[in-house]
């Protein structure tokens, strides 16, 4: 049998099976394992910039690093310095970054170590990125309701961010990290008036640097219904003005006194209704003074 | 007549697996031997049996072209993630088109030229607060 790296016959010293041994000593120029013959390998070692994402994906965009005070672009997520003395210890530093990263912690490798025969390669891992944009809606209605607070915070690192939304194009938020936020809107005295929620006010999102990352929440108008009872007695010579009796309701549980309003006795109330279900009924509970003739009836009803 | 039995022959083959095993021990001390002391022969053989098996999943199974994706792990790492060339390689492994032996050949030539030869050592930055 012959030896693949020099070609000559070998011996064979069987222990168990064939175990065939070239007893020809191989210069310093062996090929390596396999069938391809290389030359000599370099003495001189190299250092080599990677940078990738956070994916593990080569980063197309040219970014600066700096190695032994000589500074290169990254082509096609690579820079060289090549060769280098070995036995010295290099300062490895990596430029301003593109927007669509997010600014790395760690920027220089310091006593980055070259050896002989070597390339020493430095990674530099870049996040990218995300941004997000939250809208809070009114009902079916297009954009967004405007000056709605707006919190973002993190759920794995301590980013929290606070914003307004803007009518139309709702709050945007942008250079935060990869991965799940807690997203939270909520509404100050005037607006609790003017809307209710329907829904949640806290949902929980997951940022990916590659997605619109559009959060939307949703109001509804809150409607005022009021409602006037024109209260009355039977007496026998015709009906009277039931002044000061009393009407309560079943939902919302509010009783009202009924009052002279020029020559009717009414009682008003006024009933907030934040459903998307229109209402067209109200119970009445009771109607004090009882056991009399008393009667009422709806008079009017004023939706907002 | 003398029969050899399937189990005589799963003994043997495992002799002959540990010889070649050995041999490619042998050999990555010798051509990489920074990459040895870093890993230990422990971890050495580790990464060759990794090969066998990995290589195994794209039907490289010849002892040249296992000898060759053992170098380029050793050299690369073993998902190539040090090589400027390993999307290519990724997909020239598992390309079922060419013979194994041809696809390691090309494999090497490619992800070699590169680097003159050289492994490619990643470097360690230090653990964040410390």
């Amino acid at each position: 049998m012959l030896c693949k790296i020099c070609n000559k016959e070998m011996e064979n010293q069987p222990a168990t099976v064939d175990n065939w041994v070239c007893k020809e000593k191989h210069g310093g120029t062996q090929p390596k394992v396999g069938a391809a013959v290389l030359s000599c390998p370099l003495a001189k070692g190299a250092i080599w910039v990677h940078v990738i994402d956070d994916d593990g994906e080569d980063v197309p965009d040219a970014i600066q690093a700096t190695v032994a005070g000589t500074e290169k672009s990254t082509v096609a997520a690579f820079a060289s310095w090549d060769p280098l003395d070995d036995a010295k210890k290099y300062r490895v530093a990596i430029g301003t970054l593109p927007d669509a990263f997010l600014p790395l912690a760690v920027t220089t490798a310091e006593d980055v170590v070259v050896r002989k025969g070597e390339i020493t390669s430095v990674q530099f891992v870049l996040e990218r990125a995300a941004k997000m944009t939250v809208i809070v809606k009114a009902g079916d209605a297009p954009g967004s309701i405007e000056d709605i607070k707006i919190d973002v915070a993190a759920t794995e690192t301590a980013d929290k961010r606070t914003g307004k939304t803007v009518k139309t194009t709702g709050a945007p938020f942008t250079k935060l990290r990869k991965g799940p936020h807690t997203v939270t809107f909520t509404l100050d005295e005037p607006q609790k008036k003017k809307y209710w929620i329907d829904g949640d006010a806290t949902k929980t999102w997951n940022v990916v640097p590659t997605g619109p990352n559009i959060v939307e929440f949703t109001l509804q108008l809150i409607t005022k219904i009021e409602l006037k009872f024109h209260i009355q007695e039977k007496i026998p010579t015709g009906l009277k003005e039931l002044e000061g009796a009393k009407i309560k309701l079943k939902e919302p549980a509010e009783e009202k006194t009924a009052a002279l309003d020029e020559t009717k006795a009414i009682a008003k109330f006024e009933i907030v209704v934040a459903s998307k279900t229109p209402q067209s009924a109200v119970d009445v509970l009771s109607l004090t003074p009882d056991g009399t003739d008393a009667m009422y009836e709806v008079v009017e009803i004023v939706s907002a | 007549m003398l029969t050899i039995r399937q189990s005589q022959l799963d003994i043997f083959s495992g002799f002959r697996q540990k010889i070649w095993e050995d041999r490619m021990v042998d050999i990555v001390a010798r051509d990489y031997p920074n990459r040895y002391l870093e890993f230990g022969e422990p971890k050495v053989r580790q990464s060759i049996q990794f090969a066998v098996k990995r290589g195994g999943e794209f039907g490289i199974d010849t002892e040249t072209s296992i000898a060759v994706l053992i170098e380029l792990m050793i050299a690369f790492g073993q998902e190539f993630e040090l090589s400027p060339e390993r999307a290519w390689a990724r997909r020239m492994m598992a390309n079922p088109a060419a013979p194994p032996d041809l696809r390691l050949h090309l494999m090497r030539d490619r992800m070699m030229t590169a680097t003159h030869g050289r492994p490619v050592v990643a470097h360690k930055f230090p653990a964040a607060g410390k």
